[in-house]
């Protein structure tokens, strides 16, 4: 997969107040400097600090806890193999989550033509357990958003999951800023219209 | 409520309902076993491959190169006779012309001198 150019990927800067975000932000640039050079233990810091995002977008979209820890690890190996060319931690967070979201897009295309359809228990139980809010509620989001073609899911994780805006969404996967935003809207007004539904036992095929 | 603080909510409700997912905490672990052995698997098999192909190209090269090598020795061979032949015929040929060129010379002179006789004197 290539690498997108640098120049779109420079340190933003922190807002002020915010100084343990730019220490870390500093010391993962460390880390990355440090696995560049080949240091395998700055590399573990790496993975572990992005395994998160990465191990969330691939379950979030395959729907499937083994298939989301095979996929994840390639993307790890991948990026090993991709370093030389990461210049900056944001570059590094883009094209992680951009490598994922393309992996697990094209599995499950590779899986369309076998009919595995994503099973909704698993996709309602993928969630650390909410600390606050209406547990049903974000049990019920996570079933809709599960029930998503691709290409939406993928938009919608990537938005709110990974706090992106549409243009770098557009970037990440490659669609026009307009499909994005379409997406977005679309998926929204979905999940708005049947969210209000707080029964589980409801969830019937969402058509989009 | 407002359409606006709806679709707020439910961004809100969103964020939390997607909050990132736990891969384990040896997930990192595992990501480096797998490095250490692709790597490990990788450079030991890399070099008897390598021996292996040349060695198998070299058995299936050398054959072939040596034929070459006599069918151009043939060729470069009979190239070389035939020049030779034909530098051969050409070395006859000059030496042909210059032995007729003589003889007819000679054959000039004793007509000549035949005519000469013949003549009679004034």
């Amino acid at each position: 997969m290539s690498v997108p150019p640098a120049s779109s990927f420079a340190m933003p800067c922190a807002p002020t107040g915010e100084r343990h975000m730019a220490a870390a932000g500093g010391l993962e640039q460390l880390s990355l400097a440090r696995a560049q050079a080949g240091e395998l233990e700055a590399f573990r810091q790496l993975v572990r600090a992005h395994q998160g995002a990465v191990y969330s977008l691939a379950l979030r979209l395959l729907g499937v806890r083994e298939d989301a820890q095979e996929l994840s690890q390639d993307v790890f190996l991948l990026l090993h193999r991709h370093l030389p060319a990461i210049v900056s931690v944001p570059h590094l967070r883009f094209w992680l989550r951009r490598t994922a979201c393309h992996r697990a897009i094209d599995r499950l295309r590779q899986r369309r033509s076998r009919l595995v359809a994503l099973p909704l228990d698993a996709a309602a139980e993928i969630e650390a357990p909410a600390l606050d809010g209406d547990l049903l509620l974000e049990r019920r989001l996570r079933q809709l958003v599960a029930q998503l073609p691709a290409m939406p899911r993928a938009v919608l994780l990537l938005r709110y999951q990974e706090d992106m805006d549409p243009l770098q969404i557009a970037r990440a996967l490659e669609l026009p800023l307009n499909t994005v935003k379409s997406h977005l809207r679309r998926s929204l007004a979905l999940l708005r219209r049947h969210g209000g539904e707080l029964n589980p036992a409801d969830s019937a095929k969402v058509d989009t | 409520m407002s359409e606006q603080e709806r679709q707020r909510e439910l961004e809100q409700a969103l964020r939390r309902a997607l909050r990132p997912a736990d891969p384990g905490e040896d997930f990192a672990d595992r990501v480096v076993a797998r490095l250490d052995a692709s790597a490990a698997q990788a450079a030991p098999a890399a070099m008897p491959v390598v021996r292996q192909s040349r060695g198998r190209s070299a058995a299936r090269w050398l054959p072939m190169a040596l034929a070459a090598c006599a069918i151009a020795a043939v060729g470069l061979g009979h190239w070389r006779h035939e020049a030779l032949q034909r530098q051969r015929g050409l070395q006859a040929r000059a030496q042909l012309l210059q032995a007729l060129r003589i003889a007819s010379a000679n054959v000039n002179a004793v007509r000549a001198a035949v005519i000469d006789e013949e003549q009679p004197l004034p």
